[in-house]
């Protein structure tokens, strides 16, 4: 029965996100391709709670504070990336989103999260992938993934994120 | 709507009559022209009473009586006079409240050492408040100004009224009857709203969702400048007032943010990557003549225009950490105002020219500081609150609205450039950022 809800639950997240993404799609690495299945109505409580970036195909690549370089320890997530961008044929376009932790003014964050998703946009290109298929966005400070005001939350939210577009 | 009338001067000796008498007397007193000449010398008397705040008195304004609350134009004036910075109000009911009609009411409040007394009387006048207003100077016992104020909310009768009080009485423009926009931002959604300038009248201008960043109010009060993320980048929009709709603008790739009018308004400063790093551009009102400012592979972003319209303040990283600098139009005259630190960013050059806001990180904390265009006589203005962010100034100079995160939430904070007003806007719930003032 649980696993049955997952599954329905995942068709339900995966049609909002077509819904609302105008065929954006977030492609989650564990899920299996969505099967045709007439979904039974669920209430709201009996969804099963997934955090969404662990649903995302594409490592998240994390930054150091007021930084917008590749460090060391995500070359490898990145160059990953890299591979299973190129590996997957039916990608139209990779969308990079640059992001920044609360920290700091609205405005430097914004230009900051641009910086962050041009830096793993220039790797993307040297690495082969066509710029064509790669475009960039900033959303700042503005969709934290964690809410906290930790350092950890902090740190996780230092982040460049994709969106898969088929 | 507005009526002014002044009178002229009594002579110092003549002893002022009695309040009731003195209704009577200016309502005979119909509507004179331009203020007269005679008045400047009560202005200056006032006015020279130095740096300390004047104390004003409010009298009786009888509005409880006709609008059926709490004395509402009373409340605002007194607020409004307070968050002027150029007065301490004293509650004239609570200080003598038997003295009212009194020959000596104005002797024993100058004997308090008050220096001006502010009277009046609101009645209906059909669906519209009509706000008879009398400024007395009481160490010369002369009456300054009458004015009447007619319209249908009785909150924008009352700053107007604010704001002649401290017109005749300093000389200088106030700011009650501004207004201030912001970016409201609940979540996923975030809206342009605009709201009077003490956070009263918040009305929401967009409903597209979509999210929005800066907000810049146009010199010609006809449009407001801010950034909008719909698909696939974001670009600047206009909201307009008078088509109450949201124009696009600019149509480039990469980030487009950062709108900063020249004070003429015909032209934007503004930060764009569209040629592959953040950098100044200028353009024309309509999004035409674009020219690029900086030429820098670090961030270059967060343009203010200097009031002369000849300088631009902006952030740049290409230091190593982001720092102000000024810049001339063509980007070869270049100076660094900010040493101290490692994170100086959002200049915001005041409309007198003589400051420039922006923010500074100092032991983990982000507050609001003033600089001059030269980086000397730098100083703090915010002391409270976890991170002190985007101020924008008033039109008068003096004043700053600033972002201020509170139990998490960001609120819009109002203070003076010496620091001494804080009033945290009343806006309700979700974080309130970017804000810009009107003119």
């Amino acid at each position: 029965m649980k696993g049955k809800l997952l599954l329905v639950f995942v068709v339900a997240v995966a049609g909002l996100v077509v819904a609302c993404g105008g065929g954006a799609k977030r492609v989650t690495p564990t899920a299996p391709p969505v099967p045709e299945v007439t979904p039974e109505p669920v209430s709201p409580v009996e969804v099963p709670v997934e955090p969404p970036q662990a649903q995302l195909a594409l490592m998240p690549i994390y930054f150091d504070y007021d930084r917008s370089d590749v460090k060391a320890n995500q070359r490898g997530p990145l160059a990953d990336n890299a591979k299973a961008i190129e590996a997957d044929g039916g990608i139209a376009r990779v969308i990079i989103e640059g992001h920044c932790d609360e920290r700091g003014t609205n405005e430097y964050n914004m230009a900051l999260g641009q910086r962050r998703a041009d830096s793993v946009k220039n790797y993307f290109v040297n690495y082969g992938i066509p710029k064509t298929k790669l475009s960039t966005v900033s959303y700042g400070e503005d969709r934290p993934v964690d809410p906290g005001h930790t350092e950890e939350a902090w740190a996780r939210n230092r982040r460049a994120e994709f969106i898969i577009q088929k | 709507m507005l009526n002014w009338a002044c009178i002229s001067p009594l002579s110092s000796s003549t002893r002022l009559p009695r309040l009731s008498a003195g209704m009577i007397l200016l309502g005979v007193c119909l509507v004179m022209a331009v203020p007269a000449e005679g008045q400047r010398e009560v202005e200056m008397g006032i006015r020279e009473t130095g740096a300390r705040r004047m104390d004003i008195i409010l009298g009786e304004f009888q509005d409880e009586r006709v609008m059926g609350e709490d004395r509402p134009v009373f409340d605002v004036i007194r607020q409004d006079l307070e968050l002027s910075g150029y007065f301490r109000v004293l509650d004239g009911l609570e200080l003598v409240r038997d003295w009212l009609d009194s020959t000596e009411v104005r002797a024993k409040w100058a004997t308090i050492g008050a220096d001006a007394l502010l009277e009046g009387k609101v009645e209906r006048s059909g669906k519209d408040f009509r706000l008879h207003a009398y400024l007395s100077d009481l160490a010369s016992g002369r009456l300054v100004a009458r004015r009447t104020m007619e319209g249908p909310d009785p909150r924008r009768i009352a700053h107007s009224a604010s704001d002649e009080v401290v017109k005749v009485l300093t000389g200088e423009r106030g700011i009650a009857a501004t207004r201030v926009a912001f970016i409201l931002d609940q979540g996923t959604r975030s809206e342009l709203c605009i709201a009077d300038y003490d956070g009263h009248n918040m009305r929401q201008l967009t409903n597209t969702g979509v999210l929005k960043f800066g907000s810049a109010w146009s010199p010609d009060d006809d449009v407001i400048a801010f950034s909008a993320l719909i698909d696939p980048s974001p670009d600047l929009f206009f909201w307009s007032f008078p088509e109450s709709r949201m124009k696009r603008i600019t149509n480039f790739p990469g980030l487009v943010a950062g709108a900063s009018w020249s004070r003429d308004g015909k032209k934007l400063a503004l930060t764009l990557t569209k040629d592959g790093d953040s950098e100044i551009y200028i353009m024309n009102r309509d999004g035409s003549g674009l020219r690029r400012v900086t030429r820098h592979p670090a961030i270059d972003c967060s343009p203010s225009w200097a009031p002369s319209g000849r300088e631009i303040a902006f952030t740049s990283d290409r230091s190593g950490s982001p720092q102000i600098y000024v810049t001339d139009l063509d980007g070869t005259e270049l100076r660094r105002l900010t040493f101290s630190g490692g994170y100086n960013e959002s200049a915001a050059w005041s409309p007198r020219g003589d400051r420039i806001a922006y923010v500074a990180k100092e032991a983990g904390f982000f507050d609001v500081w003033v600089i001059d265009p030269m980086g000397r006589h730098r100083r703090r203005i915010t002391f409270k609150g976890t991170s002190n962010e985007d101020p924008a100034w008033a039109p008068d100079g003096r004043h700053l609205i600033y972002v201020s995160t509170r139990r998490y939430q960001k609120e819009l904070v109002l203070t003076d450039v010496g620091g001494r007003i804080e009033h945290v806007l009343p806006l309700g719930r979700g974080d309130k950022e970017e804000p810009s003032w009107s003119p």
